[in-house]
């Protein structure tokens, strides 16, 4: 368990909105699922270029695997680590499913209905940032599994109360969340809630702080891991 | 498959990349040469390179409307990052691809295997863009056309040669006018195209 010092920072994303924060190196982000049951549409861009940002797709090719896992980090498109998952109370995430937008609730006739991408264009706006296109997310708390015809299914998040994901920021990100609106199939248990970011410093007596937040990218993924 | 005459072959070389505009209605078949080769393939609104053929929006896609696996299906649409139907798969003669991992890139190459002089998917699709003169402020997720990589029941993901032979093809129909680019994946460090890069094609057909 990492022992969290001096909460620098507490953000409520309201049901159905998009919040960001910036978050330093060392710094630590929680990712709280506040009532339980919501999904959290989850990235991170680096706040100096918002080309560069969170990638599911090389986390994946990095770390040999579908899912993010304790004790591995999540990579960028540059393929720079940048965040290390800590600690996780859920264990189920998806990492395949785009964000949910305007088209998406057409599909559905509600054209008029919030969105992530949205959400997350709006968040960014605060920071001034206008990135030159919009990420494949890292849904916390989603609920996607493979059906057995290899269908990927969405059914409602098995998150408690107070469930959460904790990272290690190792390098500043602006990370930005959504609390998801989606309120037309199980994603959300059909009750879309709040989410809750805390930014906590790193306590000095964390052995693993000053080890893990060095931008070690040469050889990270040793002898065995994955080299697509 | 009754499609019309050939309009347009190019042949990328073997660790290079190269792109074709494919028109509306017209046929795109991608072509493993010698075989067991890698294409990393994109797709992108010529008018508009912020609109590129997305995994992610696919896979949504297809996990609602069909029967269909969570890579490419023959008989389906693939969706642009806005949704949108761009390609349509009209044969698939493989039937192995890989659309979850991102293409290899410097970092890559240099951080796993200590070369700074590698070629790459990712700058080979930046030099293909040059060509049409659009500068790709990024590079989307690929379609790995004929990589063999599947995740086993823990979702670790392994790496074989593909098993493609030589001719082998998907036929794409363009839903929209497309320039779609293709990179014969420079990867020799592992066994993703058998330790011998080869060449891809690409060939432009009018409908019928
Ligand atoms: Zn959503
Ligand atoms: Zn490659």
């Amino acid at each position: 368990m990492v022992k969290l010092e001096q909460l620098v920072k507490g953000v409520l994303i309201p049901a159905t909105f998009g919040k960001g924060v910036l978050v330093r190196q060392g710094q630590l982000l929680k990712v709280i699922d506040v009532e339980g049951k919501q999904v959290c549409d989850f990235f991170a861009f680096s706040p100096t270029d918002p080309a560069e940002f969170l990638s599911p797709s090389h986390t994946r090719g990095s770390n040999g695997q579908l899912d993010m896992e304790p004790g591995k980090p999540l990579f960028n498109n540059a393929r720079q680590p940048i965040l290390l998952l800590e600690e996780d109370t859920v264990g189920v995430h998806d990492m395949r499913a785009a964000a949910c937008d305007p088209m998406r609730y057409g599909m559905y006739d509600a054209w008029q209905h919030r969105s992530c991408k949205m959400n997350v264009f709006e968040a960014l706006q605060e920071f001034n940032m206008w990135p030159p296109v919009f990420p494949d997310p890292v849904n916390l708390f989603q609920n996607s599994p493979i059906d057995n015809q290899g269908k990927l299914t969405v059914i409602p998040p098995i998150s408690k109360a107070g469930d959460y994901v904790l990272f290690r920021v190792m390098q500043d990100i602006i990370a930005v969340g959504s609390a998801c609106p989606m309120d037309v199939n199980p994603c959300n248990d059909f009750n879309p809630t709040d989410i809750m970011f805390e930014v906590y410093q790193a306590s000095l007596d964390d052995e693993s702080a000053t080890g893990r937040t060095q931008p070690a990218v040469k050889g990270l993924a040793g002898p065995s891991g994955f080299r697509e | 498959m009754k499609i019309g005459k050939l309009v347009q072959r190019r042949e990328i070389p073997g660790a290079h990349g190269g792109g074709a505009i494919v028109k509306e209605g017209q046929y795109l078949k991608v072509i493993d040469v010698d075989g067991k080769q890698i294409c990393d393939f994109f797709s992108f609104n010529p008018a508009d390179p912020s609109e590129f053929l997305s995994g992610s929006h696919t896979r949504v896609f297809l996990g609602q409307t069909l029967e269909a696996p969570t890579t490419i299906a023959v008989g389906a649409p693939l969706l642009d990052n806005s949704r949108q139907p761009m390609l349509f798969v009209e044969e698939d003669s493989v039937g192995v691809h890989d659309w979850l991992l991102a293409s290899c890139d410097s970092v890559r190459y240099w951080a796993d295997y200590g070369l700074s002089n590698h070629r790459d998917c990712k700058t080979n699709v930046i030099e293909a863009l040059a060509e049409f003169h659009i500068r790709a402020p990024f590079v989307p997720d690929p379609l790995n056309l004929f990589q063999n990589s599947p995740y086993n029941e823990q979702g670790k993901f392994q790496l074989f040669e593909p098993i493609t032979k030589p001719g082998d093809y998907v036929l794409f129909r363009a839903l929209r006018t497309v320039l779609a680019v293709g990179s014969a994946c420079p990867q020799d460090q592992n066994p993703a195209n058998g330790y011998n890069i080869s060449p891809i094609a690409f060939e432009v057909y009018d409908p019928a």
